[in-house]
């Protein structure tokens, strides 16, 4: 190890974190094709992460390519790499990161933007795409949040929308053929699906400021993988050297969700749900658990409880893998808690009604009612749990002070049902955390204002009133944050620069609540001349819309439809009750296919 | 039961203490050791470590203890196929109950390279030599400093280590006080029992 690393390791916090040598990551060697995926995050939270494992997997798989990782530095480790003049390198081979032929970032929040400059600038190259010419690495980014590449369109170089699987080893199959540059780049855009190039497209600005359209005028399609089962997963889980946010495997069951609630970007961007194969799942997770020594597998997806074959798959994954504790982290409360949530020595239990009232729930297409929220209550309770953890947002559409109010009857019927319980060992405790709503592209609230400061002050004060109670503990999120997320996630390319001037006025770790600085980032708009409310505005239905030059299929009349039926209180309920048409039946979805073959039997059975 | 002796080098000298337990754990884990485990509601591994060693600093002479049930060759190679980097077993005894090495190592040898006009007799004539505690309080530790010589790779030094130790770093600090600022690199070469013996000797008395 290099003498200057050495020392600097020996003055920062966690040292451990820029080590490497992780038991099975794969042995360093020199590829056709070197790639390093980045990870804007500190190294627990982007070892916990699942696509950059899938990427490096598809990058893998490609004869001759290697794929190696980077995480963020912690400030400490940041500032000293500084100081010293080393550049930030990659784990696996340390190698900085300027020698390897791409760069990618995995986008999985808004407010990880800086951080994303911030590794770049550690990194020694240049933040502008066009100020980086030929001899640096191609910066690629890709991940939920490239579904809006807009904010980072000045310093990345391409970008893949949708699934990785597939994509990124085309992208590095093409990337060993054509050595050049731009001739890849400009091969890549017009070849690889899902990929975007921002270099090849111009944005076209009204005299008011308003997107008037691009220029070619060509959506990009992103990436779908239709078949999962024989796609690229990782089988061996490369085991963190200090503890992550996860210590454990994960499995991702299915992607996508059924559920189409209006205020979920992953509901629609994950479009169509894919299943997985509950014996390849069952392979897979012996395969992971043992080759790692995790004690804990997680049952990942948007609402494991949706799985169709779960009640096969738990058993199985009991039978082959006895002595590991199961985590079901996204089951609905709806679905059959009961039964499995027990195996976990969990000390709370987290409900997410998301609004307080069932107009309210309807009106968002949270097809969850206060009866079966209590039903899963008093399971709980039953499981002996007394620490109960109650999700909701805050500033939904049409949300009034009645909405907030039913908050608080939520926590008293809660109460009651604790209160009627024979045995109460310990006293009740209810933590009520609330965000403030934020409008996502390619949801039916894509067009949605954001509430205001003085709205949301007054929703919180309100809350704080009603729900001055003991045993009760409301949270909430600043204020400034959420604003922010809303401007980079519905942000176009002139929201780049604001981003810049933060970092440069030292944002870095924005989404760590006690690194946020609201004061910098409010200096970087006014340095830059962007306006704020320009982006967390109400958007009229007829306006081009940053993101309108990317398709992720769900067409936008769909969307407009759910935007009109929310303003009815209208539900429209999951494609498990039938297939809601949302554009999806004209690319690829198994479910439409399946209800749709049902649809056929039971007519034919009629008809006989 | 197996006592083990292994390394903390190329990068995993800065895994913390408690990092480490979790990586002998998964380890055995996955190499299939029937590892016994703890009775009461929380069940753990039965895996007994020697001192903590400071973060940072390089060892091939940590020492474990484990209650499993095989032989000490396959132990050794199965260990090894399972271990992250750096973390290797250089030694393995089968022992019949657990030789506290946390109680028993009372010191330990470092090589220290970098020690750039250090003179080691000089610092043995020493009738005092003392280091700052947490509060920055010198405290007087000549007492553990049982040996210090010059080699060809650099200076070698015997200190206390276990409950009363002298951290090398800690040493080093001071030596810079004394002879001016210094790189220096520390690797703990050797643990030892009771007056200096060896690490064996001990097993060999528990049989
Ligand atoms: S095509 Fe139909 S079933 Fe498929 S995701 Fe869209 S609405 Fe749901």
């Amino acid at each position: 190890m290099d003498k200057k690393l050495s020392s600097i390791l020996k003055r920062v916090e966690k040292p451990a974190r820029y080590i490497g040598g992780e038991f099975n990551e794969v042995e360093p060697f020199e590829g056709a094709f070197n790639y390093c995926v980045c990870f804007p995050d500190v190294y627990e939270v982007g070892m916990s992460n699942l696509g950059i494992k899938i990427v490096n997997e598809a990058i893998m798989s490609v004869a001759g390519a290697y794929a190696d990782r980077c995480f963020a530095p912690w400030p400490d480790f940041g500032k000293e790499l500084k100081e010293a003049g080393v550049e930030l390198y990659a784990l696996g081979n340390k190698k900085p990161l300027k020698t390897f032929d791409m760069l990618g970032f995995s986008l999985q929040y808004e407010m990880s933007y800086t951080n994303v400059l911030y590794m770049l600038d550690l990194a020694g190259i240049p933040l502008r795409r066009e100020d980086r010419g030929d001899s640096f690495p191609i910066i690629q980014a890709g991940g939920p949040c490239a579904c809006n590449p807009e904010p980072l369109a000045d310093f990345i170089d391409i970008f893949i929308v949708g699934d990785g699987e597939e994509s990124m080893k085309q992208l590095a199959e093409l990337k060993i053929a054509c050595l050049e540059k731009q001739e890849f780049l400009r091969r890549a855009a017009a070849e690889i699906p899902g990929a975007y190039v921002p270099a090849l497209v111009d944005v076209k600005y009204g005299i008011n400021g308003e997107i008037e359209g691009f220029s070619p005028d060509k959506r990009i399609e992103k990436a779908l993988c239709r078949d999962l089962a024989s796609a690229v997963y990782p089988k061996r889980f490369a085991v963190p050297t200090i503890e992550a946010v996860f210590d454990r495997g994960v499995l991702e069951v299915m992607r996508g969700c059924y559920r189409g609630c209006r205020f979920c970007q992953a509901g629609f961007l994950y479009r169509p749900v894919r299943e997985r194969d509950a014996e390849d799942l069952v392979e897979t997770a012996k395969s992971i658990m043992c080759t790692s020594g995790f004690d804990e597998l997680s049952l990942n997806s948007l609402s494991t409880g949706d799985y169709s074959s779960l009640r096969e798959l738990i058993p199985a994954l009991k039978d082959a893998l006895p002595n590991v504790n199961m985590a079901l982290p996204s089951l609905r409360l709806d679905s059959f808690e009961g039964d499995f949530v027990q195996e976990t020595r969990k000390s709370s239990i987290t409900f997410a009604p998301e609004a307080g009232t069932q107009r309210l729930r309807d009106v968002i297409n949270k097809d969850v009612s206060e009866e079966e929220i209590m039903r899963g209550v008093r399971q709980a309770f039953e499981q002996g749990y007394s620490t109960i953890k109650l999700y909701f947002m805050l500033g939904l559409p049409t949300e009034t002070d009645e909405d907030l109010k039913g908050i608080r009857d939520i926590v008293f019927k809660i109460r009651d049902v604790y209160a009627a319980r024979p045995n109460r060992l310990r006293s009740l405790k209810i933590s009520v955390s609330v965000s403030t709503f934020i409008p996502k592209p390619f949801t039916p609230f894509q067009w949605e204002r954001q509430a205001s400061e003085q709205e949301v002050e007054a929703k919180i004060a309100l809350l704080r009133k009603e729900l001055h109670l003991r045993g009760v503990v409301l949270s909430w999120n600043d204020f400034a944050l959420s604003e922010m997320e809303a401007v980079f996630a519905r942000g176009d390319r002139r929201t780049g620069k604001v981003i810049e001037a933060a970092y440069r006025n030292g944002c870095i770790f924005d989404g760590w609540t006690h690194l946020f600085n609201a004061e910098k980032w409010y200096e970087a708009f006014r340095q830059t001349g962007v306006d704020p409310k320009a982006y967390t505005r109400e958007w009229r239905e007829d306006e081009v819309l940053p993101w309108d030059l990317i398709d992720v299929y769900v067409d936008k009349k769909f969307l407009l439809k759910e935007r009109h039926a929310a303003y009815a209180n209208a539900v429209t309920g999951s494609c498990l009750t039938g297939c809601k048409g949302c554009g999806l039946q004209k690319v690829y979805c198994p479910k439409k296919d399946e209800l749709a073959a049902k649809k056929a039997a039971n007519c034919k059975k009629e008809g006989e | 039961m197996i006592a083990f002796k292994y390394s903390k080098t190329e990068g995993a000298e800065f895994i913390s203490h408690l990092d480490t337990l979790r990586h002998l754990n998964k380890t055995f884990k996955r190499a299939g050791f029937e590892v016994k485990h703890s009775q009461g509601f929380h069940p753990h591994m039965l895996v007994y470590m020697s001192s903590p060693i400071g973060v940072g600093l390089k060892s091939y002479a940590e020492y474990c203890t484990v209650d499993v049930d095989i032989s000490a060759e396959q132990f050794k190679e199965e260990f090894n196929r399972y271990s992250p980097k750096g973390i290797k077993c250089i030694e393995s005894y089968a022992v019949e109950k657990n030789p506290n090495f946390a109680s028993v190592i009372t010191r330990a040898k470092y090589v220290i390279s970098g020690l750039h006009g250090v003179n080691a007799e000089e610092v043995m004539a020493m009738q005092s030599f003392t280091v700052k505690d947490k509060h920055g309080e010198p405290k007087e530790v000549r007492e553990k400093i049982y040996s210090f010589t010059e080699t060809a790779e650099g200076h070698e030094v015997v200190l206390a280590a276990g409950n009363n130790a002298l951290r090398p770093d800690a040493f080093v600090k001071r030596l810079a006080e004394l002879y001016g600022e210094m790189d220096a690199d520390i690797v703990k070469t050797e643990s030892y029992v009771g007056e200096g013996d060896s690490v064996a000797t001990a097993l060999s008395d528990i049989g």
